[in-house]
């Protein structure tokens, strides 16, 4: 790194600072995050030497290759597609592309795929737009129009120039089709699905090369750097604009770099970079199948599911990117976006189409854990769970893993509830008066225990079975009575601010954080409460951080039981 | 599937209130949402059902001894037989011409009405006469409905036919029909509260077969069209029952087999409600006189002549039958121009929005969000 | 891999693990099944749909009871004797959520694609039938066969994507032709012409091959097994060309019929649907018993079916039949449901009947069959019926009826797709989307 970035790691605000400090002397047992918070101004300055990010073997996801077509071929090449489903790893699916292997039955989809886009992008209404040259004759091969227009879409979908070879096979298999189909645009559909199947597209193969300023460190070559940032903040491959800086090597300076990602955050295309990381973290891909007993919520439907997911999204991108907003605060943020279904919901009046809304300062609803979403997503199809809800704060949004329950558990009580047992609370007490249970279930059930309030469907209740609810609970220490208190503690959980630095390095570097990088997380901790936990700021440090690009060549061992996270996973 | 039973959320909204009243602490009495009952002394409700009420005893027979009545080509056929020589003008041109300037001459063929005594409506002038009825489920005497007596032994007007048209049009796009309580203090008893009915613009919520609509929507009242569909009448809660004065209403009717004829709207006379009120529904009756020539021009706007062979519903008798009937509003010839009816209907909670006002907690009135960017070429 | 329960596979990769599982799903189910060709080639399984227009009446068709030893009422006594043959399912929700009822147009598109269309004109995705056939019919000489007996091609329940419908075969002699005519290779006969599209494409993929050589070159060793699974996958891909090219195996059972005097008859008459049924689903079963296909799709259709002596068709009579209350259903409506089951019960019995190895090619298919409404009379989208067919190899048993308690009527596509090796965790959009399988009649 040089001077250059430095200076710009150095302008954080006082108030940021501030902020910072006060949180780090008012909050609760100490933990690695919030040591970080604590750090002194000077190491608030400075990047550690980490051992960096290694280059990965990525496997594209749906999103990113529809978004890539989209770019490539404009926005109705569209197919109707889903890839195998990912593995979630330390929280995230973008890290279980880098583990993702493809099967026999996925090669056939990728090829069906490529059939597919292949033969709408030749299609006599859509050609004179992409093909962006003619053949001489239509029944025949055209080595130079097809090499035209094989160069750009290969370059595109592989993220790099085409090697000459490459190029050279490709304009002979077209040619080769052409001929013998007597066609040249069905020669060509050959060729583009050649490109589209081959694994140059579908995998993200990062490459690194030895760096000139650091003896024995290495880093992403150009157009892996390229890459590895275009997936990172817009969820598609490098644009034209991203491939020339590569190309030109601007990408590899400090200022060069510094200005493409700030082109890159300035991009509305950010929003979908967020929206897909955000998607991940929260773990929305359960919003795809989420279905409640019709009886018991009617109003619950497939289609508020997916405004729920849409809702949180929304509110998500608006506070965090469109407002600048404070990390910490969309979690006791009052402001949203409704729909007319979702409104009728929450019981709510409103207008037509997405609107931007305010809760009432009276109102249960004080940031995202009293979406619909979080607590649709975090309940059974007929009932509320303290449990599952306590389970998804933890998990997705302090980063602390709980436990599974022991094989050997009996549910009976809580399947067959006493008939005095009206409330949840009712029924969870024995998770916390069985030993074998209480370990984990203290951890859950207090937080969970809070968001009562709102039914399986995510509606609001003061009551349940003709029993007034107590929502009171605690986290970590700190006591509270209802959902609002419980949104104001997780507000202030220096785990909340920490866990959103680890999961956006770990997404953006596509490694799992280890120990090694807890200096580094520290640092970046530091550095998003002295940007007072800008969002944008924080992408950027991680962008523009050295780590995020090198990494030295003989990285320290890599031990999968320490990989936990930099915070412990309980109290 | 079913919607919310209303007594689950009026048990729902009853203990929430109790909860409030009995103070459980500062911060649960300070929480509140999704209240659908009555705010601000006012609560809002759309029509999600509405039929002609149609007495059906179970056997057919005793109601209609003799048939159900022609459709139009059985009836086309008897008006105009193949004698010989015929012509456009006396054929298809003279149903046409009784269709839509249909006149009073008599005509040879057969019209079926109902027999009988027992009906159900309300009694809207008060009297018991010779041709009231008896409502089968209170016994109460003295119910005007004639309209059931002109039209119902006609396939389309019974249970569940294609007179079913114009509510799912009612729900679906247009015409959507409004009322909103004010002045209320209790929806159980209260001597004194205003009615006032609306012509809609939002989508109703449904559930997710899209059969059952769900209270708490919200409805943007639709004041395009003037004073035209407002209309307000005074009312009174007595054990949870809404009735009001009576007053002319139009209710909106366009159809979409229509386009052109924006309005074919009916205009009842002396229009009054009886609705059984609840914080999520309000189900009940309508009831006045219904004036002849929109009734029967709505009839025919609604339906293409598909829907009027499927139900069997011919125009020259029909016409003729409701002019027969026809108990109010004379002519200066004497002739009656408005028949009794009443209508079956059903309403469901919606918060409603007037032009003018600010929704709580809506910001601005369009789309503000940020939803996913798709055309990725724009981004420069 | 023998001892792998189909379901614990399928849970298994529906747990995460998914992505590494290396095998074709096909070859691992069917070896296990023990059905096998006499050259020792597994029997393929194939997939089928039927349609048949205007639903069902309730106290007509749904049996009292569940289970195996269910009763048969009017609507379904043409059934009875080819009852171990099928499972019956009823009372299936197709859920419109925000979308309109389009009469007679809702019900079958979200059974056949998984969603509610937004308008007449709207097909939301591909269909069922598409989507398996891009799984299993990539071999056959026709990814899909499609059939009506309504006599308008038209009338297809068949799209590869919004505005792609697969028209339907009509005409018998037009059928026979594309089927039996100078371009079928009898797999019992000695010559064969490739396609040279399937060629340019194969030659294509030695071009990805080497694209895979070269990221060898600069992955880690944990990465070089990724890149080895996905050349193993170009490998079996350029296999699936290469079978494409390859002269088929002679198949016994495949026999092609001798040429038809004359054409399906035109009209609307039931009885003339049903000889149009016939003849189209005669060559039907010999189109897959021949292997030209291993997808098919017939409908019977019948909305415009009359009846003699009746002057209006079956759709106009749901309209305007009085509904009798004594039996509580239409009694001519219900007659035309009626000869619509006597036509699934000569299509099921047409593929129970033929022989295939040592069973039948019913045993080695999976046909699924829905309608447009739930009682037609009102549009209904609920109390849907939907029907089974067929054993698929071993993965399936029938003879049941199933209630599926007005849950989406998606489960039979998304469980038909399941069954013939699709790798998916869900189906359908909204409401209609499910995970759920109809687990009563899966082995």
């Amino acid at each position: 790194m040089t001077f250059n970035v430095r200076l710009d790691l150095l302008r954080g605000s006082a108030i940021g600072l501030l902020a910072a400090l006060a949180l780090a002397s008012c909050s609760g047992p100490a933990t690695n995050g919030q040591a970080a918070a604590s750090k002194s101004v000077a190491a608030v300055a400075a990047e550690p030497v980490s051992s960096g990010a290694e280059p990965r073997l990525r496997l594209i996801t749906r999103d990113q290759y529809l978004n890539t077509l989209a770019y490539v071929f404009g926005a109705d090449v569209r197919p109707d597609v889903e890839f195998a489903p990912l593995e979630r790893v330390d929280g995230l699916l973008r890290l279980g592309t880098s583990r993702a292997g493809v099967n026999d039955t996925q090669l056939e989809l990728y090829q069906k795929t490529a059939q597919n886009v292949a033969a709408s992008v030749i299609e006599p209404q859509r050609r004179n737009f992409v093909i962006s040259c003619k053949p001489k004759n239509e029944k025949a091969a055209d080595r130079a129009c097809a090499e035209q227009v094989l160069s750009r879409i290969g370059r595109l979908m592989f993220r790099q120039p085409l090697p000459k070879d490459k190029l050279a096979t490709l304009v002979e298999h077209a040619s080769a089709s052409a001929d013998k189909l007597e066609d040249f645009y069905a020669g060509l559909a050959v060729a583009i699905e050649e490109i589209l199947v081959s694994p140059k597209a579908m995998l993200i193969a990062e490459t690194a090369e030895p760096d000139p300023k650091k003896p024995g460190s290495m880093r992403l070559d150009a157009y892996s750097l390229a890459s590895r940032l275009s997936y990172y903040l817009w969820d598609a491959a490098p644009d034209e604009a991203l491939l020339k800086a590569a190309e030109t090597g601007e990408i590899m300076t400090d200022r060069g770099r510094a200005k493409i990602v700030d082109m890159m955050i300035a991009s509305p295309r950010l929003k979908d970079g967020m929206r897909a990381f955000f998607d991940d973290m929260f773990d929305f891909e359960k919003m795809n199948t989420l279905s409640k007993d019709a009886l018991v919520y009617p109003a619950f439907t497939g289609l508020t599911a997916e405004d729920a997911r849409e809702q949180t999204l929304r509110t998500v991108v608006d506070h965090l990117i469109t407002k600048k907003g404070d990390y910490r605060d969309l979690y006791t943020s009052r402001t949203t976006f409704l729909s007319p279904p979702l409104a009728a919901l929450y019981q709510l009046p409103t207008v037509k189409g997405w609107t931007e809304y305010q809760f009432p300062e009276n109102s249960p609803r004080s940031g995202l854990l009293t979406h619909i979403s979080f607590l649709s997503a975090h309940s059974h199809p007929g009932r509320s769970s303290p449990t599952l809800r306590g389970k998804a704060l933890r998990e997705l949004l302090l980063c602390q893993p709980v436990p599974r329950p022991p094989a050997n558990v009996d549910f009976s009580a809580l399947e067959n509830p006493k008939a005095e047992q009206k409330t949840q609370r009712d029924r969870v007490t024995f998770h916390l008066e069985n030993p074998v249970c209480a370990g984990c279930h203290r951890i859950t059930d207090p937080i969970g225990l809070a968001m009562e309030n709102f039914d399986g469907s995510g509606r609001y209740r003061t009551t349940e079975r003709g029993a007034t609810i107590d929502a009171s609970g605690n986290l970590d220490g700190k006591q509270f009575t209802n959902v609002v208190g419980l949104a104001a503690a997780l507000h202030d959980h220096p785990g909340l601010t920490s866990c959103l630095v680890k999961r956006a390095y770990a997404y953006g570097t596509g490694s799992q954080t280890t120990n090694d990088d807890a200096e580094m997380l520290k640092f970046l901790n530091a550095r998003f409460g002295a940007a007072g936990y800008r969002v944008p700021d924080l992408l950027r440090t991680i962008a523009l951080s050295s780590s995020f690009a090198e990494f030295k060549l003989e990285a320290p061992a890599k031990d999968e039981a320490k990989t936990a996270s930099a915070v412990p996973a309980t109290e | 599937m079913k919607t919310l039973k209303s007594t689950q959320v009026s048990a729902f909204a009853l203990s929430a209130a109790l909860a409030l009243m009995s103070g459980m602490g500062a911060a649960h009495a300070q929480m509140a949402e999704g209240a659908l009952g009555v705010q601000n002394r006012s609560i809002g409700y759309v029509m999600t059902f509405e039929n002609r009420s149609i007495y059906q005893a179970k056997d057919a027979k005793t109601q209609c001894p003799v048939a159900l009545n022609d459709g139009p080509p059985e009836q086309f056929k008897k008006l105009y037989p193949d004698k010989g020589e015929r012509t456009v003008e006396g054929t298809r041109l003279a149903w046409e011409g009784e269709l839509w300037n249909p006149t009073s001459k008599e005509l040879n063929v057969p019209y079926y009405e109902v027999q009988g005594k027992v009906g159900r409506g309300m009694n809207l002038d008060g009297k018991d006469d010779a041709n009231d009825y008896v409502s089968p489920d209170t016994g109460e005497k003295g119910i005007d409905n004639q309209v059931y007596r002109a039209v119902g032994c006609t396939f389309n007007y019974r249970d569940g036919q294609t007179s079913t048209l114009t509510p799912q049009w009612r729900r679906a796009t247009y015409n959507i029909f409004v009322v909103e309580l004010t002045e209320v203090d209790s929806l159980q008893n209260d001597d004194d509260v205003i009615v006032t009915t609306y012509r809609g613009k939002d989508r109703l919520i449904t559930d997710a077969t899209g059969n059952e609509y769900l209270p708490g929507g919200s409805q943007t009242l639709d004041t395009r069209w003037g004073k035209r569909y407002i209309q307000s009448f005074k009312g009174k809660i007595k054990d949870g029952v809404l009735t009001t004065e009576a007053k002319d209403l139009i209710m909106p009717a366009a159809s979409i087999y229509a386009p052109r004829d924006g309005a074919p709207d009916i205009i009842y006379r002396d229009m009054r409600f009886q609705l059984n009120l609840t914080d999520t529904q309000a189900n009940g009756l309508m009831g006045g006189y219904a004036d002849v020539w929109t009734w029967y021009y709505h009839s025919h706007k609604t339906r293409d002549s598909r829907h009027q062979a499927y139900g069997g519903t011919a125009g020259p008798t029909l016409y003729r039958a409701l002019m027969k009937n026809a108990d109010a509003y004379p002519d200066k010839n004497g002739q009656n121009t408005a028949i009794s009816t009443a209508l079956d209907v059903k309403f469901v909670h919606v918060f409603v929005k007037h032009p003018d006002a600010q929704v709580a907690g809506v910001v601005g009135t369009s789309q503000t969000a940020e939803g996913k960017t798709t055309d990725t070429r724009s981004r420069e | 891999m023998y001892d792998f329960n189909r379901r614990r596979v399928l849970r298994g990769m529906l747990g995460g693990g998914a992505v590494t599982v290396g095998l074709p799903l096909l070859n691992v189910f069917l070896n296990g099944n023990g059905n096998a060709m006499a050259d020792g080639r597994p029997m393929p399984v194939r997939f089928g749909t039927w349609y048949w227009a205007l639903g069902i009446a309730k106290a007509a068709f749904v049996p009292g009871k569940t289970g195996a030893t269910y009763d048969f009422k009017p609507e379904m006594e043409a059934l009875k004797p080819v009852k171990d043959h099928f499972n019956v399912l009823t009372n299936f929700t197709a859920f419109r959520d925000n979308a309109p009822n389009l009469c007679h147009f809702s019900g079958w598109v979200i059974n056949r694609t998984g969603a509610a269309p937004m308008t007449s004109g709207n097909i939301p995705g591909e269909t069922v039938d598409v989507t398996i056939a891009s799984q299993i019919g990539r071999t056959t000489r026709y990814k899909m066969l499609t059939a009506s007996a309504d006599g308008n091609a038209r009338d297809t329940f068949s799209y590869d994507n919004p505005t792609t419908p697969n028209a339907s075969e009509v005409s018998g002699l037009k059928f026979y032709t594309r089927l039996f005519g100078a371009d079928f290779q009898d797999p019992n006969a000695p010559s064969f012409t490739p396609s040279p599209k399937v060629m340019v494409r194969k030659s294509a993929i030695s071009g990805v091959l080497d694209d895979v050589k070269d990221l060898n070159k600069v992955v880690g060793a944990d990465d070089k097994a990724r890149l080895d699974q996905y050349f193993t996958g170009l490998r079996h891909l350029e296999k699936q060309f290469d079978q494409q090219l390859t002269k088929p195996e002679p198949i016994a059972a495949c026999k092609k019929p001798g040429a038809l005097k004359e054409d399906t008859k035109v009209g609307s008459d039931v009885s003339i649907i049903a000889s149009r049924h016939k003849i189209l689903t005669d060559l039907m079963v010999m189109a897959v018993a021949c292997d030209q296909t291993r997808v098919f799709n017939m409908s019977y259709g019948g909305s415009s079916a009359t009846r003699p002596g009746f002057e209006k068709p079956s759709h106009t009579a749901t309209h305007e039949e009085p509904w009798d209350t004594a039996v509580d259903y239409q009694q001519t409506c219900s007659w035309f449901t009626r000869r619509a089951m006597e036509n699934w019960a000569y299509y099921v019995k047409s593929f129970a009947d033929f022989k295939e190895g040592e069973g039948s090619l019913l045993d080695n298919c999976f046909i699924m069959a829905n309608s447009d409404h739930g009682l037609a009379r009102i549009h209904a989208l609920d109390g849907m019926a939907l029907f089974t067919a067929g054993k698929a190899g071993g993965r399936v048993k029938s003879g049941l009826h199933i209630d599926g308690g007005a849950t989406a009527a998606t489960r039979l596509g998304y469980t038909a797709m399941r069954i013939m090796g699709l790798d998916i965790p869900a189906w359908g959009a909204k409401s209609n989307n499910t995970s759920k399988e109809i687990g009563e009649f899966l082995v």
